[in-house]
Parts: structure tokens; sequence; C-alpha cells
């Protein structure tokens, strides 16, 4: 093992982490008061990608992107906008996830459907992030034209050479901003989570949704709270990851599948202990690739990082003593 | 809902001992048979050869109709998995350096064997973990696939379609028995040309027909029943004997299995390898939804949404419609169909059209509400129902059905059980002994630790210390499931029967461990092993009519109303075959007559088929009335033993428990004196002995 | 009012009710006093638990009328009715188990302001001491008496007009049962509760009811049928 790259495994790692972190809050979140997986964050995730590239990269209007319809239109007539600026595109990217996964959570909240058995709203959700996906798919956008960021093209050296053997670690504005929001974000859940009459409430309908009703819990009001929360959450993770890695929407389903399981090692309760694993998950993977572990192939570097996620969500579950397996109830 | 035209016919008892047969006789089978055997002649060929590449995606997805759809698993690697098939094959039937190449039926067998082995070994791994960690094991797969296999040019042809050489990849279909299947050849029939698409599409067809007719008999078969019990309720599978853990790795291997004939299949069909980039996670996503639409249990509509899948995107090219696109649909549209999706709402109005409504189906009602209001000296439920005839030759059948009466003198022995959560001590200590041949009650408040004491007893839950031992065997070490096979069955407090299941089949899986025959006998339709499956269907008819729930037996469970439901769980036990009989408040929920009436056929059932009886109940008269011996248990330990006189003159019992509204010198409400004459009267004198009561009193 | 001139609190006309348009209560009619206990008797599946949640809201109306306090409910949205003035202890009791004793409390108050959530726990105290002594335990330990006190307590933090408690014998003994009972006549001793208890026929507490209503396949027997009834059901209870 190369310790001489310990400290940029550590930094950049730990930095890099920080985009891991978000869509396992949103799931989290939507788990505990719906006890369903959110697969929906996953589409919203892909839509923030795809509307802020095309905010803040393109000036024609938005229809000449579905190039399906328009196939027979005349670009040129449609007019043009200016492109919008980083900063404000992401604001309305995130406004834009919040009310769509607020419009999600009004609709599967209401009366008639928060009703439905656990499978149907599960499914319900997988749909919805499966045509969201598809509808992103449709608009043209080139996968390899990175936006620019809100925060500006800055760099900084992080540590000094001699620490990192003579490569220069250097730390984007975007990757600062990631972690510290992430951190931030985590911070105000949990004070609102433990302080608030609201959070209470939150808690309590993660214990018994049913029961919350029966004691006046405004639950439509609460779920779309929660739901669109989490939506501005997951479409600020999509547009962080156009940025890093380009606006793909396939990428955004893998993405959404690493977060899932980096939010399994908190058990799909656990806040800090999904971190902890985004953390993990982060080291693992920087580590791979700086070749902390030499020269390891891309195949094997796969294996290795799923096999330690893996193994964190069996120690985690074991130490949390999960329930023996006849014993649990089964969720799906 | 509309009014549809009934044919007013009768619906008998449906037997699944001809299982194929009876598939192919519903007028949907016939329908489906014709437009698939004459797709070719009357669609373009280009349209036969997207059907043709839709046919080993309905094979996959047969796979995962056994893996989500019955036992209710997830699993993101079956894309993976399938093209993975594909461009094994292929590189193994690509002749090799040197000349030699493999016959293709040896590099089919192993790539499927393979397929199969590598998702077992996945289901293995995460043995004793809930379902969610699946998800991301299979993902795990998943993603390690599509890291390595894809990559490899010499599997997937690379990006550039080139193998590490340089060269394109490129495949040759088998010579199939002498039939030239390759894309070269053309055939001549009757002066027609048929072209070479259509000859490979009746041999997928060939294949597609093989595996249904393996996946009809699975269905139809105890260990088809067995997949659908593990994926309604894991416990209540182990409590008649089936092994969730081992039925977790069999319907993995059966999906990989597919999977991989799936594969092989496409592997003929492309010239080039298939191009990897259609096969990353969503499309596992995306074949997850067909089971989801099509309905946990449809096996033609697996089929026929799977082509969906294909045809669609292709007939609709101009709209451009995405995998995405087409998951979403067919993900939404699945919630909106229910958990039977298309394929249960379409045979529900067939059934509609054919008997009529649900009542018209199952003429004879309950007379019950008659109870409360008049004194019209009706009995409790049907008992009489059954003429003595009927009723003897009944409980002939289900006695030879059963084990033979044991010799020992315990059927259940629990010997100093603890039971700790944390801090908190369920059982301290408790100790019962079950006589063989009589019905024993336990009696305590929740928290006194009787439904963990049942809990340990049938294997659920493992003791903290204590042993316990079944017919004078030490079973303390051994799974619920394993316990089952010595002549245990257990009922629950919440009934869990399946609900989207029939009563007959309802009843027919708990026969699971008693028949004996082989599975793989039962997929070669070998006679002898599904003879013994009609016995078991006998079986359980007659323990229905025993129940009084043989007009349901072609009902869904979810239908019928609670005391029903209760009898086909009890049901299911008798058909487990033990001669020990756990039953988890057999009366909660139930108004009085009912619960009368449930006793004293308890009580008969007891005394006719020699069953040993564990019951745990809050309906103390009943059990102070119907048991031999009674416990009573309060924090953790036996407060007192023995018959019920016994147990109410116990002075601590009275204060502790039983209060001070217990009318001890109220006449027995369960008839003391259970003939063996049939003729129904016990239950009449049970209920009238009630009527009685409540007429005198009003007089 | 009724013979004693006792306020009415809750009137259901002719209610029709029940999922996706299939009824299971069938022109149903009841009529609660303040001031009196009433017993609901029925079988699973005999439509108890539908009454009850159709009151509450969580279950449709199809047809009929809920009058609580003669104001007209029954297209209100559960947490309004609560706000009105019914509390609920539902079957099972169903206490959040990972929260306080004392924030299960504050959740019962949720529809109220925060002052009177703080009021509302001190009274609440005072009825139930052995909770008032176990605050900030987690209800999840609490003992199976404890959590039924509890969840009648979290309903009765709204100052509810309407007190309905299903099945609170389930799993219990008859000597803790008595105890909850005594609680709840010294609920309605006050003369502005009514109170609305659902058991099982085997759980009937006869001495503690003023009333007692039978309800079968989504049917309430009325009254006057039910004598013969009383004296079955004091033929099968413990």
């Amino acid at each position: 093992m190369h310790f001489d790259l310990f400290f940029t495994v550590l930094l950049a790692g730990g930095i890099s982490a920080g985009l891991y972190g978000f869509l396992p809050i949103s799931l989290i979140l939507t788990y505990r008061i719906s006890r369903t997986i959110a697969f929906v964050h996953g589409g919203i995730a892909a839509l923030g990608a795809i509307l802020y590239w095309i905010f803040s990269l393109h000036n024609d209007f938005l229809p000449n992107y579905i190039i399906t319809f328009s196939q027979a239109q005349d670009p040129k007539t449609f007019g043009h906008r200016p492109k919008w600026e980083p900063f404000p595109s992401m604001l309305a990217v995130v406004a834009i996830g919040a009310i769509l996964a607020g419009t999600y959570g009004f609709i599967v909240m209401s009366r008639q459907l928060a009703s439905l058995t656990v499978l149907t709203l599960t499914i319900v959700s997988l749909g919805a992030m499966m045509g969201m996906v598809g509808v992103s798919s449709l608009m043209n956008v080139d996968a390899n034209v990175f936006p620019d960021s809100p925060f500006g093209s800055g760099r900084h050296k992080l540590l000094p050479e001699s620490m990192t053997s003579h490569q220069p670690l250097l730390i984007t504005n975007n990757q600062i901003f990631t972690f510290l929001t992430v951190v931030g974000l985590s911070l105000v859940l949990a004070v609102f989570l433990t302080r608030t009459h609201t959070g209470l409430v939150i808690r309590a309908l993660a214990d018994d949704q049913e029961a919350g009703v029966w004691c006046g819990v405004k639950l439509r009001a609460v779920g779309t709270l929660v739901y669109g929360v989490s939506g501005a959450i997951a479409a600020l993770a999509g547009v962080l990851t156009s940025i890093t890695v380009g606006a793909n929407p396939a990428d955004m389903l893998v993405f959404l599948l690493d977060g899932l399981a980096i939010a399994i090692v908190g058990g799909l309760r656990s806040l800090p202990l999904s971190l902890i694993g985004a953390l993990l998950y982060g080291l693992t993977e920087t580590a791979l690739k700086v070749g902390f572990f030499g020269e390891v192939s891309l195949p094997v570097q796969a294996v290795v990082l799923y096999g330690a996620l893996l193994s964190i969500i069996v120690v985690v579950a074991r130490l949390r003593r999960d329930t023996f397996f006849l014993l649990e109830r089964q969720s799906l | 809902m509309i009014s549809l035209p009934t044919l007013n016919r009768v619906e008998g008892a449906r037997t699944n001992s001809r299982p194929v047969i009876r598939a192919m006789s519903s007028p949907g089978a016939l329908g489906f048979l014709l437009i698939i055997l004459t797709f070719p002649m009357w669609r373009p060929t280009y349209m036969v050869f997207t059907a043709n590449a839709a046919l080993p995606i309905a094979i996959t997805a047969l796979g995962l109709l056994v893996l989500v759809g019955w036992t209710r698993e997830i699993s993101l690697a079956t894309s993976g998995m399938f093209v993975s098939a594909a461009y094994f094959d292929g590189w193994l039937n690509r002749p090799h350096p040197g000349g030699h190449s493999w016959p293709w039926v040896v590099t089919a067998l192993v790539v499927v064997l393979s397929s199969a082995g590598v998702m077992a070994l996945v289901a293995l791994s995460s043995a004793k973990l809930p379902g969610i960690y699946l998800v991301v094991l299979t993902y795990g797969l998943q993603v390690v696939i599509e890291k390595t296999v894809f990559t490899y040019g010499y599997l997937s042809g690379g990006l550039g379609g080139g193998d590490e050489n340089g060269n394109i990849v490129v495949n040759r279909r088998p010579q199939f028995f002498g039939l030239n299947l390759s894309t070269q050849a053309t055939h001549r029939w009757f002066g027609h040309t048929i072209t070479q698409e259509s000859i490979f599409y009746f041999f997928s067809l060939g294949w597609l027909a093989i595996v249904l007719v393996l996946i009809v008999r699975l269905r139809r078969s105890p260990m088809g029943l067995g997949f659908l019990l593990v994926g309604a309720d894991r416990q209540a599978a182990a409590a008649i004997g089936v092994n969730p853990l081992r039925f977790r790795i069999y319907a993995f291997a059966t999906s990989g299995l597919l999977a991989g004939v799936g594969g092989v299949l496409v592997n003929w069909l492309y010239v080039n390898p298939p191009a990897f980039a259609n096969y990353f996670s969503p499309y596992s996503l995306v074949l997850l939804s067909i089971p989801v639409l099509a309905g946990l249990d449809s096996i033609a509509f697996i089929v026929l949404v799977a082509a969906m899948f294909e045809i669609v995107p292709v007939q609709l090219e101009s709209l451009r419609i995405s995998p995405f696109l087409l998951a979403s649909v067919g993900l939404l549209g699945g919630a909106v169909f229910g958990s039977r999706g298309m394929g249960g709402r379409a045979h529900d109005i067939w059934r509609y059209v054919m008997y009529g409504d649900r009542i018209t189906r199952t003429q004879r009602e309950r007379v019950d509400t008659a109870v409360l209001r008049s004194s019209a000296g009706v009995s409790g439920e049907g008992m009489d129902k059954l003429t003595p005839e009927q009723r003897t030759h009944a409980l002939s059948v289900l006695e030879a059905w059963l084990p033979p009466r044991t010799e020992t003198t315990y059927a259940a022995k629990a010997d100093n059980i603890s039971v700790h959560f944390g801090s908190i001590k369920a059982l301290d200590g408790a100790s019962i002994v079950v006589p063989t041949q009589q019905m024993v009650g336990l009696l305590g408040p929740n928290g006194a630790g009787k439904t963990t004491l049942f809990d340990v007893i049938s294997g659920v839950r493992p003791p903290n210390s204590g042993t316990v031992s079944l017919f004078d065997k030490d079973v303390t070490r051994m799974h619920a499931w394993d316990r089952s096979k010595l002549g245990m069955a257990r009922t629950f407090q919440t009934t869990r029967v399946m609900t989207d299941l029939t009563v007959g089949d309802n009843l027919v899986a708990g026969a699971y461990q008693r028949i004996k025959a082989h599975p793989a006998l039962f997929l070669a339709g070998v006679p002898s092993a599904w003879r013994q499956m009609r016995a078991a269907e006998e079986a359980a008819f007659a323990a229905a009519q025993l129940l009084d729930i043989d007009r349901y037996w072609n009902e869904r469970c979810g239908t019928l109303e609670f005391s029903a439901r209760r009898r086909t769980e009890i049901g299911r036990c008798l058909l487990a075959g033990p001669r020990l009989l756990l039953l988890d408040e057999p009366a909660a929920g139930l108004d009085p007559a009912s619960s009368v009436a449930l006793f004293t056929l308890l009580k008969q059932i007891h005394e006719d088929l020699g069953l040993t009886v564990l019951l745990v109940e809050h309906y103390v008269k009943a059990v102070l009335d119907s048991c031999d011996l009674v416990y009573v248990l309060a924090e953790g330990k036996v407060l007192a033993r023995g018959t019920a006189a016994e147990v109410t003159a116990n002075a601590e019992v009275r204060e502790r428990y039983l209060g001070t509204r217990m009318k001890y010198n109220a006449p027995s409400i369960v008839a003391e004196e259970v003939g063996l004459s049939g003729n129904g009267a016990t239950g009449k004198h049970a209920g009238s002995a009630a009527a009685e009561e409540q007429a005198s009193v009003t007089r | 009012m009724n013979a004693a001139g006792e306020p009415i609190v809750l009137e259901v006309r002719q209610l029709v009710a029940g999922y996706s348009g299939h009824a299971v209560l069938h022109q149903v009619d009841i009529e609660l006093h303040a001031g009196e206990i009433v017993s609901l008797l029925g079988a699973n599946g005999a439509g108890k638990s539908t009454l009850l949640k159709t009151i509450m809201g969580t279950v449709p109306v199809i047809r009929g009328e809920i009058h609580l306090l003669g104001q007209n409910i029954s297209d209100w949205a559960p947490y309004k009715r609560v706000s009105t003035g019914i509390g609920f202890s539902p079957e099972g009791r169903r206490v959040f188990a990972n929260l306080t004793v004392e924030e299960n409390l504050l959740i019962g108050a949720t529809s109220m302001s925060r002052a009177h959530r703080r009021d509302q726990i001190n009274a609440v105290g005072d009825l139930f001491p052995v909770l008032a002594q176990r605050m900030n335990q987690r209800a999840g330990t609490l003992s199976g008496g404890e959590q039924q006190m509890l969840a009648v307590a979290r309903a009765m933090m709204t100052k509810p007009r309407l007190l309905m408690v299903e099945e609170p014998s389930q799993g219990l003994a008859p000597v803790v049962v008595e105890r909850i009972y005594e609680t709840l006549r010294e609920i309605v001793s006050q003369g502005e509760v009514a109170v609305l208890v659902a058991e099982q026929f085997q759980q009937v507490n006869e001495e503690a009811s003023d009333r007692i209503l039978v309800i079968d396949k989504g049917v309430v027997i009325p009254d006057s049928e039910l004598a013969s009834v009383t004296a079955a059901a004091a033929e099968v209870a413990p």
C-alpha cells in the first residue's frame, strides 16, 4: 500500500464523499415518513442534472431539445434566450425539484392513496422515476460538456506537496461547497428532528403513520413538506453531479442505486450511520482510483468497492442486531 | 361494475393434477396459441425478427415470475446475467486457435448451469439477511458484471465490435439436429419460401413452449406452492415444514437458469453480440416491471407483456420510446391493476362471465346472523350441513392422510424455558408438558409469555435457556421447518393465509412436506408424482368439508370473511399432517356463536383424529370447558396447572388473573359428550344449549 | 338531548361506509350523550373497527351523515375532526414506541397551540399518575397496561368531547382491565365527555357500560332487541 498517498486519500476521498451523502438523506427522510423507498428522487436527480445543463449551457428555448417532436421545426424560428448564470440556474433547478417532489408527496399522501400497500407505493415510486428518467433521456444534451459550477472554478491547494507525494492535491470550489452543504444539512436536520414539534411529528409518523393521523396530524401537509425538502436535496445532487461527471440520465440511476446502498448501511433509518457509509464509500473509491492499493484494474476496483460496501452493511446489520430472519416482518 | 351476462355454469372444485391440460384449455391460451403460431404468416419479416428478440426476454421474465412474483424477492442483476450468458455462450461456441470448438449442447448447458449457480451463490451469501440486502447484493453483482464482462472485447464485442485482436466478433447458429438455422440458408415448404427468421421463430417458440410447460407444472406442484408460501409469509411457511432459506436459493437459481436459457437463445439469434449499452442496471429495472404489470401469478400475461415491451417500441419507432418509458408505463400500470396485475384482473372478469358473482358461485350462505336475533334453534356453523355418510367419509380420508398415532407419552415438553429481550424477561423458567391425545390450554395475559412460549415450542424463536422436546426428541436446536416434519403444525394470532390464492391452493400448500415425490418428477410429468398431488387434493377437500369451507374452494382467501380464513389456516395445518396442533388464539375475533362452534369442532377433530392440541386463548370459558389440562402463565412463569376445576379453585389465579366477574358455575358451552356417530348432533347441542339458555332468560 | 337532559355529542344517521365503494357499514344509526359510556360489541369483521375509523375519517363515507356536537363532519379530514373534539385510542394501543411518554402525549395535542400542550400534559398527568412517573421513558418499554393508559391519555390531550377506545382489554389481565374502566368512569363523571368502547364479545364489561350496542355484519342492532343479547353475552363472558 502506498502510504504516501494516505493524506490524499483521506482528504480527497472525504470531500468527494460529500456528493454521495445527498441522496441517502433524501431516501432516509422519505423512508421514515412513508416506509417506502422513494425511487422518485432518482428521477428528480436526473431531471435536475438535465435542467441545470439546459438552463446554463444553452441559449435556445426548451422545446428544441425534445428532438422527437421538433424534427420538422426550424430551430432558428424559435428565437433565443440568454444563457442563465449558474447560480440562479441552480436555485431554479432546486426549486423545481422541490415543487415536483412536493407535488408527488401531496398526491401520494392523500387520504386515499396513503392507504395503499407498501408494495404498490414502491412500484408507483419506481414508475415515476423511470418516467422522469425517460423524459430526461428524450432531451438532447451533450453529456461530454460539463456545465459551470455556481461557485466559480477556483482551485485550492489543500496540502503541501511534501505530504502528497509531490502531486498537487487540488480541491475545487465545488467540492468544498458540496462537502460543507452535506455536513450543514445533516446538522440542520438533526436539530430540526429533535427540537421542533414538526420534527417530533415526523419521528412519530416514522413509528406509526396511521396512529399519527388519529392523533390529529396533518399527514398531507407534513408529507408534502418532507417530500419537498427531499426533492430539493435530490435536485441539488443532480446539479452537482452534472457539474462533476456530466448530465447523463442513466448515470443518475446508477447514482441513485449507489445512494440506496449507502442508505441501507444506516438501515434506511439512521442518518449518521449512512453518512459514515458515504464517507467510507468515498474513501474506498478514491483509494482505489489514486493507486493507494497499487495498480488495480477497473474490474477489480468495482469488485472491491461493492464488496466493501456490502461488508459494511452486513457488519452494521449485525451490530444493530437486526432481527433474526424468520421473525422479521416481510416488508415487500 | 358493468353488468356482464353470466353463463351460469356451476364451477366445480378445480383440481390441479393435470396442470398443463388445464392451463391449455382456457380460452385465453387457445386464442393466444392461434395468434402465435400464425404470426409469421401475416407480419413482415422485421416484425418476426422483433418477435424473435422478444422470446428470450419472455423466458427470462418467466424466471423473474418465480423470483419476484412467487417468492417476492428482488434481483437487480437479471439484465447483467442475461446478456453475460449470451456473451459467454458466444465465446465458447466460437472456434478457438487450434481449430476446435465445443459442441453447442455442451456450451449451452455450461452457461445455463453456471448462471443458475451464480445466482444461487448470491442468495446463499445473504443467507439470513432481510430481502432489502439482496437488492444491494444483486446490484453489486450487476455493477461488477458491467465493469468486467462488458469491457472484455472477446466477450461483448467491445465498443467497436472487435475482440482483442481487432476482429469483428461473429456468432454462428448451431446445426440443430440437422435443421440448418444459419442465416444464409433458405428453405422451401410446399412451394413457399420460408424466411430464415421464421424458422428461427418456430425454433425459439419450441423452447418457450418447453419452458412454459415446466413453469406450469412447477406452479401446480408442491414446490410451486412452497414458493408462494415463502413469498407470502415466511413464518407460516416454516410452520408447515417449508424452509424459507432454501426456497430463496431455489428461486434465485431458477431465475438465473432461465436468464441463462434466454441468453443462449439471444446468442443464437444475433449475428454479432448484442450491444452491452442496452443492458446496464436500468434494464434490470425494466425487466422487473414485467411481472409487476403482468401480475404476480400470471404465466400467460408475462409472455404477453414481455412481447409487448419488445414489439411496441419497434411499432412506434417514430416516438423513440426508451426502455425507461416502457418500464414506467409497466410499473404505473401495475400499480393500477394491483398485486394481481393485468392477468389477475382478466382472470376475475372471465370467472365473473362464466360463473357469476361470488354469491352465486358459493351458493350456500352462512346462517349466522340469525343466531343473535332469533331462536330458530339454528346451530353454529353448518355442522349439520354434511350428511353423516359424507362426514364419515371425509374423516376417513383425512385420517388416512395423517401420520399414524404416536405412542409416546408426551407430545411436547418445554423445560425451564427462559427468553429475554434486552432487559425484559418474557419467560422466566417456564415448564409445561403436553400429554399425547389431550387438549391443553394456555391462559394468561399478554406479557405473561404465552405467545413467546408458543414461538419457542414451534421453533420460531430460540430460547436463551431451557430445552424443548417433541415426541421425546430433543428439538431445542432444531429449526421450525424441521420440527414440522416431526409432526407439529401451528396457526398464528393474525390469520396468515395467502390472500391472493384460493382456499384450495392454501389447503394443498399445507401438504408440502407430506408429498414425498421429488420435484423433478413433477416437472417431468411423471404420473405417480401427480397422483400424490391428487391424493393431497382429496385430503384437502375432506378437510374443507369438515371445516365447512368446501364451497369456497375456488375463491380467493382475501375475499372471505374472517372466520372462514381462520378455518382455512387450521385446515392448512391439518394438511401438514401433524399429530400435535398448536393453535394461537383460535377464537380471537369471532362472535360467540362462531367461537362455540369452532371449539366444538376442534374438540371433535381432536377426538376423532386423535390429535394432540395445545392452544393459547383469551376466551377463558371455552378453554376451561374443553381442555383436559390447563396452564395459567403470569409474568413469564407458570402460575398454576391442572384440570379446569383445579385451576379455577386456585385462589392466586382468581386474584391475579381471573378477577371477580367469572361465573364459575355456568353450564358448559362446549358439549361434553362428543360422540362418534357423526350425525352433527353434537354441534346442534352446543348451539342449542346456548340458545335454550337465552330463551329461558328472556321468558 | 336525552331523557336526562345531557347534550348529544355524536350522532350517526343512516351511515353507509367502506373502502373503494364497497359498503361495510349498512345504515348505521347511533346517538351518544355526554356523560355515558357505551359499549359497542362485535366480532372481527363485523364492522366495529370500520365504524370507529369512519367516525375518525380514515374510512370514506358513502352515504349518510356523522354529526359531532351538532356539526356535520362527514367530509372533514381527520385532523379537523380531532381538533373539534374526538380522541381515539386504537386497537393494539399503537403508541409511538421510539418516542418517550411525554413525546407521545405532545403528539396527541398536535392540533393544539403550544401553550395548551403544556397545560394539558399536567392535567393528563393527574388523571394517570402511573404515566406521570414515567414521562421520560420510551413508550416501547412500558407494560401492556401502561401502554393502554398512554393511548387513552394521548387521546385525552385535546380535551375531547368524544372519546373512542378500541378493545382496551385486548391481551390484558382482567384486573388491569378493571382499572382502565375505572379511569374511563372517572373521565365521564364530569358530564362533558361521551365514551364509546368497542370490545369483542368475550371482553364486554357490563357493569361499566351504560348501554350496549351490538354490531354484526355492518349492521347495528337496535336497542330494543338487546335484552336477549345481553343475556347471551353474559353466558360467554369470562
